[in-house]
């Protein structure tokens, strides 16, 4: 199906577009820092022998951007979306103690992106730009079964922070209106000091780290 | 375009949103479930669960666990509530009565072990071993103002301290009985089920008891009982002429009684309250009661209760020992001595109507002569120890002073006659004195042969008219006659007399006692009227009633009374020593023991 498909879009018709509205799809890696969050699974280790077991690794990133292009401009909106967590765990014959913990970031920013031309016309290196807001959410689910009790409690943390991240990335155009992206960059968090109920504590949401991107961009061409 | 554009966004979102981070990993320990069941060693002061632990006073309580695991809790319950925790394997508290209400409680201690296995359970506190027990534990206020004595008689008639206990017999280790009265001062009841003791020592009167309660823990509380019960009093009844019965109170306890009278044990160790005595008059019989221990081994020397009592038969004047009696027939009044006073009495009730005083220089009445009555009006001569008084009548003024004349106990006659004069033989003479009662003056006198060495009965005697005057003794008599101031001598013999007197209202009789007879004779001729033979017992004579006319004399042990008129039928007869009794209106009266009179009228009529 992959193969058709992709056959499909070597076959049709190539237009060079200079100018159209452009719909990026990237899925991603990241590299997170959540230093407050480890700290946090951290002094809850050795509680009734709690063990950390998954402890917010690395993990996938998606990444939507609407844009538009003209000429070797690229700029638009963008969203991302980072999630990771870890786990607590005790359990033997009388039962288990788990603590859950995921935390979710939404990315909502804007960037600006140069395409630089290179000796393979379908090939383009751009730098790009980007920052916003990003929306932080950490869920803390605990759950208890011991013989024949069981309880549950979940808690929730909230926090709005701001990011920056510059990238280096390049294009490859199969037809005016799909083109294929890499890129990596690195994204550097501020502020993102998180809330229970209202109230702030003293952990932030720093989801700091190197990013990889790899994806998909539609455009869709503007009539001259 | 741009629809499928936006589906394209919607399904970014979606598969964003699916793709949340997902936790996994464990943390599996192999651990090995508890056993079922563990030893749980739990004890309060070693005390078995099924026995009750008694408060009475701070009682110290020591719990201990012996467990295999950690205690993690303990608690020590008080009726299902919280009392004490325990946060290891012992603890020692103190319970106050005082804090708690009277009654039966529950103490519980429940104690929570851990499981030992290190799981997640035990660490929630959802593993683990639980033990309790219970105890019963009765709380006693006070148990020393409970514990009360009491006193009774038992069937046998013994006191008996009986006590009544609120702490139970188990826990009591022994009584002390404690007595101020028993021998033994201290005596240990190690029965317990006991709860009397029986006092054989006791009888009557004061008595006093401690009992000591000893629990088994070395406490102990006492009680004391303190009471007194009467010491018997002894009563008499009279029982007639023969008999007195003397009976007294039962004491409270059993007693054995010795009973004296007159200091002669007439009755000895016996346990009866009531014994009959003959009766005897003319003494204030002193009776002694002593009350003993029943059991003679029971018996303390320094114990013995005593009770007095006296009783005559009759009743007393209240006079002083040997008053002299006269009788005036015509105002019904006994004339008598006391001390200094001539005193009237009522011959009927026996009521004092009047007293004077004659006081002397040094004697007056008190070692006064006899007393004599007029037989044919009020008149009454008191011989002092200086002189004699004659009253005109029992308003004693104005009385006529004889001067010489004095008398005493031994004067031989001294009487009132109906023609006014007043004859006198004194101690130790053979010479008749007559005065005229009216002035005082003295008439005359003459002598007769024979006198008596004897003050009683009467020897010498003057008929009531004063024409007959009779002299006797051992040795002979002469009966003379009196006219004015001379005497003719109408007979005179040697036999032995031991008695005369002329018999009231009948001038021209003369009862003697002559040899070993009573004898009547009828003046002037001395005939002899009746007579008595009295050889056996012989008799004494006392006197002639001239109220009854009856005569009054003594015999072996007894007063006779006879008529007069039959000298041989002896009307009535009591049981006396006294031998110097006078008869007056049916009364008798003693001239020693304080003039004890006694009526004779209701056995007459019988």
């Amino acid at each position: 199906m992959k193969k058709l498909l992709i056959i499909l879009l070597l076959c049709y018709p190539i237009h060079a577009y200079t100018q159209g509205l452009s719909l990026e799809y990237s899925i991603g890696y990241g590299t997170y820092d959540l230093n407050d969050i480890k700290s946090l699974e951290n002094s809850m280790l050795d509680s009734y022998g709690l063990k950390d077991v998954d402890r917010f690794p690395n993990y996938r990133t998606h990444s939507v951007a609407l844009g538009f292009i003209r000429g070797r401009h690229h700029f638009g909106g963008n969203f991302s979306y980072l999630t990771t967590g870890g786990r607590l765990n005790r359990a033997d014959y009388s039962g288990s103690y788990t603590v859950d913990m995921i935390i979710n970031g939404y990315r909502l920013g804007a960037f600006y992106r140069n395409y630089i031309n290179t000796r393979f016309s379908r090939l383009s290196i751009y730098l790009q730009l980007s920052s916003g807001v990003l929306f932080s959410n950490l869920k803390m689910n605990e759950q208890v079964n011991v013989y024949s009790e069981s309880a549950q409690e979940t808690t929730t943390l909230k926090g709005v922070g701001g990011y920056f991240e510059p990238t280096i990335g390049a294009t490859f155009r199969f037809t005016n209106w799909l083109h294929l992206s890499v890129g990596g960059g690195y994204e550097s968090d501020f502020w993102g000091t998180m809330k229970l109920s209202g109230q702030k504590t003293q952990i932030n949401a720093d989801w700091t780290g190197f990013r990889l991107y790899g994806g998909l961009l539609f455009i869709l061409p503007a009539k001259k | 375009m741009n629809k499928l554009n936006f589906t394209l966004l919607l399904t970014i979102i979606f598969l964003v949103v699916a793709c949340e981070y997902d936790p996994s990993g464990n943390n599996f320990v192999e651990l090995t479930p508890p056993e079922n069941n563990i030893p749980i060693e739990i004890s309060l002061n070693n005390v078995n669960p099924s026995d009750t632990i008694y408060i009475y006073r701070n009682t110290s309580i020591s719990i201990k666990i012996n467990t295999p695991e950690d205690i993690l809790k303990a608690d020590v319950l008080l009726d299902g509530k919280e009392y004490e925790n325990i946060w290891n394997d012992s603890l020692r508290f103190y319970i106050n009565p005082d804090q708690l209400s009277e009654g039966v409680h529950k103490l519980t201690v429940n104690a929570i072990m851990a499981s030992g296995t290190g799981s997640l359970a035990e660490m929630m506190g959802l593993e683990g071993y639980t033990g309790a027990l219970s105890w019963n534990i009765r709380v006693i206020h006070n148990p020393q103002d409970r514990f009360e004595l009491g006193y009774r008689i038992n069937e046998e008639g013994f006191l008996e301290i009986f006590w009544k206990n609120d702490v139970p017999e188990n826990i009591i280790e022994k009584y002390t009985v404690h007595s101020g009265s028993t021998a033994n001062p201290e005596i240990t009841i190690n029965d317990v089920t006991q709860k009397s003791f029986v006092d054989y020592e006791y009888v009557c009167g004061h008595g006093g008891y401690e009992v000591t309660t000893y629990l088994k823990d070395g406490y102990s509380f006492s009680q004391r009982l303190s009471f007194d019960t009467p010491t018997p009093t002894i009563y008499f009844e009279d029982l007639g002429l023969d008999n007195l019965r003397v009976y007294w109170d039962k004491p409270f306890a059993n007693g054995r009684f010795n009973l004296k009278v007159d200091n002669i044990t007439i009755a000895s160790e016996i346990n009866d309250t009531t014994i009959t005595i003959p009766q005897i008059f003319g003494e204030n019989r002193q009776f002694y009661l002593e009350i003993r221990q029943q059991k003679p081994e029971y018996d303390n020397n320094s114990y013995p209760f005593k009770a007095w009592g006296s009783f005559i038969q009759g009743a007393t004047l209240d006079l002083p020992n040997w008053p002299q009696y006269a009788y005036n027939i015509k105002d019904n009044i006994i004339y008598t001595s006391r001390y200094s006073s001539l005193v009237a009495f009522d011959a009927t009730t026996m009521q004092e109507i009047n007293t004077v005083s004659i006081i002397g220089h040094p004697f007056g009445l008190d070692y006064g002569g006899k007393i004599a009555s007029a037989p044919h009006n009020s008149t009454v001569a008191a011989m002092t120890g200086e002189e004699t008084w004659i009253f005109t009548d029992s308003r004693f003024i104005n009385p006529i002073k004889i001067s010489s004349l004095p008398g005493d106990g031994h004067t031989r006659l001294s009487a009132l006659t109906s023609n006014d004069r007043f004859f006198v033989v004194q101690a130790g003479s053979n010479i008749c004195q007559i005065f005229n009662t009216l002035t005082g003056e003295k008439i005359c006198e003459f002598p007769f042969t024979y006198k008596t060495i004897y003050d009683i009965p009467d020897f010498v005697t003057v008929s009531e008219d004063g024409q007959y005057f009779c002299a006797s003794s051992e040795n002979g008599m002469e009966v003379f006659e009196v006219n004015g101031t001379t005497t003719n001598l109408l007979y005179t013999d040697t036999r032995r007399y031991i008695g005369a007197m002329f018999v009231p209202s009948q001038p021209d009789k003369l009862l003697l006692v002559v040899d070993s007879n009573i004898e009547m004779r009828q003046l002037p001729s001395f005939n002899l009227i009746q007579t008595l033979d009295v050889s056996a017992n012989g008799a004494i004579l006392c006197n002639i009633d001239p109220a009854s006319m009856s005569l009054l004399y003594y015999q072996n042990d007894s007063l006779k009374v006879c008529k007069i008129s039959n000298l041989t039928e002896t009307i009535f007869k009591i049981r006396s020593d006294e031998k110097t009794c006078k008869m007056f209106n049916n009364k008798l009266l003693t001239s020693g023991n304080g003039g004890i009179y006694l009526d004779i009228n209701p056995y007459l009529s019988r």
